[in-house]
């Protein structure tokens, strides 16, 4: 057993990439800055944030329409995104639009109108 | 190219906090905030679950319809993760297959609790736009936020 004990980690031959171990077998590798999320969040029907990681300020833009700011923005908008609107009945949440600096979402109900609700999200991607 | 050999990495300030420079060489972001605490991909069709793969996930339950409970192995430190999913069902053509957590607050329904997500699935009705209760056959999901 080691324990390597450090605040930071950067790449030797490049800062933004570091490789570590990860298949069953003990060879494949994975790259830690491109498996790492670089933003998540939960947020209520109000766009008050519960939960977050890279997100500086968040927007009521209307109903069932949220914008989430990044602290730290992406290098381009290709960045890959994820979310759920949380309901007992069939909602839907669909990502309305990607910036470097923020996201927009939309949140439905099962008759497609604008509506209120909780969600969730992540994204992985480049920061700039 | 160097290598570092080690089992565990632990901050030195504090034991789970370790930046790491991101892609652009000089934002730093935070190694644990990152890492997706949890996640799974399990077939709801069957009458009897289990994971086609998981992490930190120790059980799924069938509680009906459409409705499932991953309880995970190792417990959230409150319950305000954030959870994203994604469905699919082979051969079905309705275009309108969803995943939601199964609460329509934090104080209403089944919202997440440290232990556990509750998820409901639909799928649109065959003779009306009204979404039903459905059993997809695949159910990913992931988690990210605080471990306990």
């Amino acid at each position: 057993m080691s324990t390597l004990r450090t605040n930071a980690l950067e790449g030797v031959d490049a800062k933004n990439s570091i490789t570590i171990v990860a298949g069953a077998g003990n060879i494949t590798t994975t790259n830690v800055q491109d498996g790492l999320a670089m933003m998540f969040g939960k947020a209520g029907g109000d766009a008050v944030v519960a939960k977050s990681l890279n997100i500086s300020s968040s927007t009521d833009q209307g109903t069932g329409n949220y914008l989430y700011a990044f602290t730290s923005v992406f290098s381009d908008d290709d960045y890959a995104t994820v979310a759920n609107a949380g309901s007992s009945v069939a909602r839907m949440c669909v990502f309305n639009g990607a910036l470097t600096t923020s996201i927009d979402i939309k949140t439905f109900n099962s008759s497609g109108s604008a509506t209120d609700l909780s969600n969730g999200f992540n994204v992985h991607g480049d920061l700039a | 190219m160097a290598t570092l050999k080690t089992n565990t990495l632990t901050g030195t300030s504090t034991a789970g906090s370790i930046a790491v420079t991101a892609e652009g060489n000089s934002t730093t972001t935070n190694l644990q905030q990152g890492l997706a605490k949890g996640w799974y991909n399990f077939d709801g069709y069957l009458s009897s679950l289990s994971a086609r793969d998981s992490f930190n996930s120790s059980s799924l339950t069938d509680n009906g319809t459409g409705n499932y409970t991953n309880t995970l192995t190792n417990n959230m430190a409150n319950d305000d993760y954030a959870v994203s999913f994604a469905t699919g069902t082979h051969g079905d053509t309705r275009h309108f297959h969803v995943c939601g957590i199964d609460a329509d607050s934090e104080s209403s329904g089944n919202p997440p609790t440290t232990s556990a997500v509750r998820m409901q699935n639909h799928v649109n009705g065959t003779s009306s736009a009204n979404p039903v209760d459905h059993d997809h056959e695949i159910i990913v999901g992931n988690i990210h936020g605080d471990l306990a």
